[in-house]
């Protein structure tokens, strides 16, 4: 895992022979002094990802610099600021296909920043069969770009700006891959894919890191994950990961853990629910999975995990440092009161929110027959969970499976409805205000809103 | 052939264009593309609400463009679409416009039937999840299509299109299918378009940059262009094409064809005669002459822009 993290950060940005250098500028082939430094050899080239610029320049001493662009002489974006040294590499991300690029240099040698003149590029076009949802709507800026995993007629993760262009996007190659989850890294160098299983065996399941810019793809063997992963601070990788046993009748058997898996390729389980859980009462039921986990993030704060397993239709909270279970809510092992409100039914994504409360899409069930986000007021030492808001589309749809929620700081929240394609924004009141549609054949699994690709946490 | 392309159009910078001689490419325009107007009479038929049902193909031999079928090697999955705020004839719109979204599909489940040519409305699936499906098959719950393809990706392929109707009172429990020749019916027009005319020291590169409205009336997008093709017919006239269109490839003399991956440009001399892959040698002035661009992901299978070409000197 090291060597392969290693490789992926090292990595050439490009493949040269793929990337044209059209940078157009004033001094593009001159040298021209900025305070202290010479600057020179400014070249921009299209990445293997053509949404993505590469930028190069040196500087005849020790510099740091970065670049601010955007779509005319005001820019707008910058980017981080490069190491002290004379040779300096950024990427340009976050720019449609097909659009012009102004960018200026900006270097630093200790005495303050100093701009070069303008410089412009024209990103390429977007291969064949990537898929372009359609926005509609306007909204704050709760956030600037979102990385959606698509499934269906085409498996695909795109990253999309706020008016539904493409701004990056990468078709994966992985033969009867099953793409469950694409989160961009919290270092903002790569994204991150889990496929759960290739041609439908769990073994094979695979996780890959694909560089910003498109040049170097990381495949890291994850055997028996499924569903769901996340990223903790540190670059640790989460992830619900199955492991199979034999029923009392010799039939294979499944349940969930929580695996992450560290940065020097380390494996900790956190938690397994063979050993948290009594599986006795699932023993003669068909599923081949017992628990089904089917959804997992990590909870900073209270350095906790939550675990949603959707056989049992229960979401826990996992504590992480002793792996035992503090909680559980919704389905079968239910602690809470819901006080005669609408219980969740086989719940996917979800956020324990910073005031404590749960947002949750709440699958529903045929019997009931729509789907809905529903956030719980949670008085943890009194069991009483109190529905406080919940937001049922109109018309209404019923999602057999995934569907993401999301809560902003201004109370608005993103309803992800993944196989129906649709991801909406609505206020507080359950107006939408946004929205983004797929076209027919494609779904999407959970999303990430992102603010930036730039000054990551 | 993959490198020239990739060349051409992956790492091309698209200002390159600009510094072009107009004449240095074939261009193919609005003004050239054909036009295409497809109806779907897609068969209905009533079953009992809430409750299990059969669906047979194993006698349907012709598919929906009339093309014959073998009901076991050609079916690889069985798609069933809920349509739950949609009539059958706005599905049926919706489909041969091309104007459907995800989310007009409330539900879509499958069956991958092997060699078996029937399925049941509880043998359908979700992924890994089995829902009870029967309690939302109810009378009133929208439109439910079975689309039987060739291939197992989501709405591509359709082979056989079938309304199945959920009615309450209804005692019909299974459906038979048999032929798909009237469900398709169209109008083409190839005759009213203008021809791309090519000069014979023309380079072959194709430029599709003012192509902005596909044959079906709807905005070209440039990434759903995934093929580009060259059709040669030695002995036929175009009104004879235009009543045969759906039979075009088959017809053809000969063929040629590449995967398109990226841009508004495709390097003709690099596409490979289907049959032999032997390079295109170019046009010339015998004959009819088509150029196609195909979308393979489309679920309308008429071409996203075809026109002809002719030898102007």
């Amino acid at each position: 895992m090291r060597a392969a993290l290693a490789f992926l950060l090292l990595a050439a940005a490009c493949d040269p022979s793929l990337a044209d250098k059209d940078v157009v500028g004033t001094d593009s082939d001159d040298e021209a002094t900025l305070g202290d430094a010479a600057v020179s050899d400014v070249t921009a080239d299209l990445a293997t990802i053509v949404t993505v610029v590469v930028v190069r320049w040196k500087t005849d001493v020790e510099a740091t610099g970065h670049v601010e662009f955007g779509p005319d002489e005001t820019y707008g974006i910058s980017t981080n600021t490069t190491a002290s040294g004379t040779s300096h590499e950024v990427f340009l991300v976050g720019t449609a296909a097909d659009t012009l690029v102004h960018f200026r240099v900006v270097v630093d040698t200790g005495s303050g920043p100093t701009p070069t003149s303008d410089y412009t590029i024209t990103t390429g076009p977007l291969p064949t069969g990537t898929p372009q949802p359609v926005a509609s709507g306007t909204m704050a800026d709760e956030w600037q770009f979102m990385v959606l995993p698509t499934q269906g007629a085409v498996a695909a993760v795109t990253i999309v700006n706020q008016v539904g262009d493409v701004v990056w996007y990468y078709r994966p190659v992985v033969e009867g891959g099953n793409l469950m989850r694409a989160l961009l890294t919290n270092d903002r160098k790569a994204v991150l894919l889990g496929h759960a299983g290739t041609q439908g065996k769990l073994e094979d399941s695979l996780l890959q890191y694909i560089s910003i810019d498109g040049g170097t793809v990381v495949d890291i063997p994850a055997p028996f994950f499924d569903h769901d992963l996340d990223e903790l601070p540190d670059g640790t990788v989460a992830m619900i990961s199955v492991e199979r046993r034999t029923r009392p009748n010799g039939t294979p058997w499944e349940a969930d853990r929580i695996v992450e898996l560290a940065a020097d390729g380390t494996e900790t389980v956190i938690w397994n629910a063979w050993e948290s859980l009594d599986s006795t009462p699932y023993v003669d039921q068909p599923a081949p999975n017992w628990t089904h986990g089917n959804g997992l993030d990590y909870w900073a704060e209270e350095d906790a995990y939550l675990i949603s397993l959707k056989e049992i239709g229960t979401l826990c909270k996992v504590n992480r440092s002793t792996g035992e279970i503090e909680w559980m809510i919704d389905g079968e092992l239910n602690e809470f009161d819901f006080g005669g409100a609408e219980v969740v039914q086989l719940q996917h994504q979800f956020e324990l929110m910073p005031n404590g409360n749960l947002l949750l899409f709440d699958n529903g069930t045929p019997e009931r027959g729509y789907s809905r986000a529903v956030e719980l007021e949670l008085d943890i030492d009194a069991r009483i969970a109190t529905q406080i808001w919940e937001y049922i589309r109109t018309p209404p749809l019923l999602v057999f499976a995934k569907g993401d929620v999301q809560r902003f700081d201004n109370g608005n929240t993103l309803v992800t409805w993944s196989p129906n394609g649709e991801i909406q924004l609505v206020t507080p009141e359950g107006l939408p205000v946004w929205q983004l549609n797929a076209e027919l054949g494609q779904g999407y699994t959970f999303v990430q809103p992102v603010d930036s690709f730039y000054n990551a946490p | 052939m993959l490198p020239s392309l990739l060349a051409a159009c992956v790492g091309g910078d698209p200002t390159d264009t600009a510094d072009v001689p107009a004449r240095a490419a074939i261009s193919f325009a609005n003004e050239n593309n054909f036009t295409f107007e497809g109806l779907l009479n897609i068969p209905s038929f009533a079953v009992e609400a809430t409750t299990d049902f059969s669906l047979s193909w194993a006698d349907l031999d012709k598919d929906l463009q009339c093309h014959d079928l073998d009901p076991v090697a050609d079916i690889d999955n069985v798609g069933l679409m809920a349509f739950p705020y949609l009539t059958e004839a706005e599905v049926e719109d919706g489909l041969a416009r091309d104007s459907l979204r995800q989310v007009d599909m409330g539900v879509y489940l499958n069956y991958e039937p092997g060699d078996a040519t029937e399925f049941l409305l509880s043998q359908v699936s979700f992924g890994g999840t089995d829902p009870d499906i029967e309690p939302l098959f109810e009378d009133g719950s929208g439109s439910w299509l079975v689309v039987l393809t060739t291939g197992t990706g989501v709405a591509l392929g359709s082979r056989m299109l079938v309304f199945v109707s959920p009615q309450d009172g209804e005692d019909n429990h299974a459906v038979s299918v048999d032929d798909g020749c009237a469900l398709l019916d169209y109008t083409v027009s190839l005759t009213t378009l203008t021809p791309v005319v090519i000069a014979a020291d023309d380079p072959l590169t194709l430029d599709w940059s003012q192509l902005t409205v596909t044959g079906q009336g709807s905005p070209l997008d440039p990434t759903k262009v995934s093929k580009v093709m060259v059709a040669y017919f030695a002995d036929t006239d175009v009104a004879s094409l235009e009543a045969q269109f759906l039979d075009l490839e088959s017809l053809a003399t000969t063929t040629w064809s590449a995967p398109h991956l990226a841009g508004v440009q495709a390097d003709l001399g690099a596409l490979l005669d289907d049959d032999d892959q032997s390079p295109f040698p170019g046009f010339d002035d015998t004959g009819l002459w088509l150029v196609a661009l195909v979308c393979d992901s489309c679920p309308v299978p008429a071409p996203l822009g075809l026109t002809l070409v002719t030898s102007g000197g």
